[in-house]
């Protein structure tokens, strides 16, 4: 196929490109407690992304990350209900450590469903060096596949130190840096140079300006995904800062697909 | 104000120590009102949260007021119950085209006459409210209201 040569042109003429797919690797469903998310179903993500031109959603059901009875099982629904857009990163929180060891020993499972696992680990109040988390680590270690990180600065849980003693230990799975240390900017760019197992994943930093630009200056640009913590802030919005930056289109595809398509294995 | 076009004011008022009330600002607040002059208010910039502004709207229900930086998926309990009571509140949407649905269903609910292109540059990129605006799946008609004709007509009916 011939690629689009003017990405910025071509998505404000309309809305999305064909040959520049969108993997979104941070995305979330369902209600969320004090606040109103506007599309909650599963339904209602597909028709988004199917309009947004998102060719898929790696997401993980906030039932399954904060409501321990419902646990992954939304996950499973949501990615059954609408496989053709829709994965889900297992979620894994410490505090039940039983069912960790339930969820990742059922892991393969569910291998039409899930992409890898997710830590909420400031919300779960609980580092991601806790042991009560490794069989989830140790899988994805041996498979080397994606762990995507709540990661903000400063935090005990999830900063930039912690985040850096997991990747010594997991020198093989993909460790995707939800938020990009969000605030500690040039920690998480040092992390990516001292790991080459670790990513920048860009939801609630693409939207200040400067940061992509801070990132891809320093580090290139395969080295980091594009996320929106979808159903929280929207795609349109979030394509347009994207091309606000000034990167390249070779830059905007690495980010907006290529990269994501190496991390999950998908021939393009 | 008209010599220099000037065509709406902003106030910061805990940021810069004063109440913006009735005890301080009675009769300039209320020839603002009768004049029909904006007066826009940063939830973000101006401190004070949304009591100072619902203890504002209050005290003066016909201001022309636009609030600006209103927050993302929470702030809808502030600003529908406001949409709901004030004719002449208007909200300025660049954390509504961020919030995903968040222009959709303000739209639906209150339509597009009481919104405000904003973008929050060049703290935040224009490109990106812009698109969100040009794609949001409302009709077109809307989205002309929002980008420029509500601006146009608040700006045409001030009396400077
Ligand atoms: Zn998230």
């Amino acid at each position: 196929m011939k690629k689009t040569k003017d990405l910025k042109k071509a998505f404000f003429a309309h809305g999305r490109v064909p040959d520049c797919p969108v993997y979104d690797m941070h995305g979330h469903m369902g209600p969320f407690f004090g606040l109103h998310i506007n599309r909650e179903t599963a339904a209602q993500a597909d028709a988004v992304l199917k309009r947004a031109g998102v060719r898929l959603l790696a997401f993980c059901h906030h039932a399954a990350l904060l409501a321990p009875d419902i646990g992954n099982a939304a996950n499973i629904k949501a990615v059954r209900a609408f496989p053709e857009r829709l994965r889900a990163y297992c979620g894994i929180n410490p505090n039940y450590p039983d069912q960790v060891k339930k969820d990742v020993a059922t892991f393969d499972r569910y291998a039409d469903v899930y992409v890898g696992f997710k830590f909420l680990a400031d919300y779960h109040g609980v580092p991601i060096t806790d042991p009560r988390g490794e069989p989830a680590w140790e899988l994805a270690n041996a498979r080397a596949l994606p762990v995507l990180l709540h990661t903000w600065e400063n935090s005990s849980c999830d900063g930039p130190a912690v985040v850096r003693k997991v990747a010594e230990r997991y020198t093989r799975a993909k460790i995707l840096l939800g938020h990009s240390c969000h605030g500690a900017w040039d920690e998480a760019i040092q992390l990516v140079k001292d790991f080459p197992n670790v990513y920048l994943e860009l939801c609630a930093v693409v939207d200040i300006r400067g940061c992509l630009e801070r990132f891809v200056s320093a580090l290139g640009s395969e080295r980091i995904v594009f996320g929106t913590d979808y159903p929280w802030f929207n795609h349109y919005y979030y394509f347009g800062a994207m091309l606000g930056t000034g990167l390249s289109d070779d830059d905007c595809r690495n980010i907006f697909y290529r990269n994501a398509e190496k991390i999950l294995g998908v021939n393009a | 104000m008209q010599r220099d076009r000037i065509v709406a004011l902003r106030a910061f008022p805990a940021h810069h120590n004063y109440l913006l009330n009735r005890v301080v600002f009675g009769k300039f607040l209320d020839e603002v009102t009768e004049r029909r002059i904006p007066l826009l208010i940063s939830l973000e910039k101006a401190g004070g949260g949304w009591s100072a502004i619902y203890e504002l709207l209050a005290e003066f229900p016909n201001l022309t007021c636009v609030l600006c930086d209103i927050g993302d998926w929470n702030s809808d309990r502030y600003t529908w119950p406001l949409l709901e009571t004030y004719p002449n509140v208007f909200l300025e949407t660049n954390l509504l085209t961020r919030e995903d649905g968040g222009i959709e269903e303000t739209v639906a609910r209150y339509g597009a006459g009481h919104l405000l292109f904003g973008s929050n540059f060049p703290e935040r990129y224009l490109e990106a409210a812009a698109l969100a605006i040009l794609q949001a799946d409302i009709p077109a008609a809307d989205k002309k209201k929002i980008a420029s004709a509500n601006l146009e007509s608040l700006i045409q009916g001030a009396q400077l």
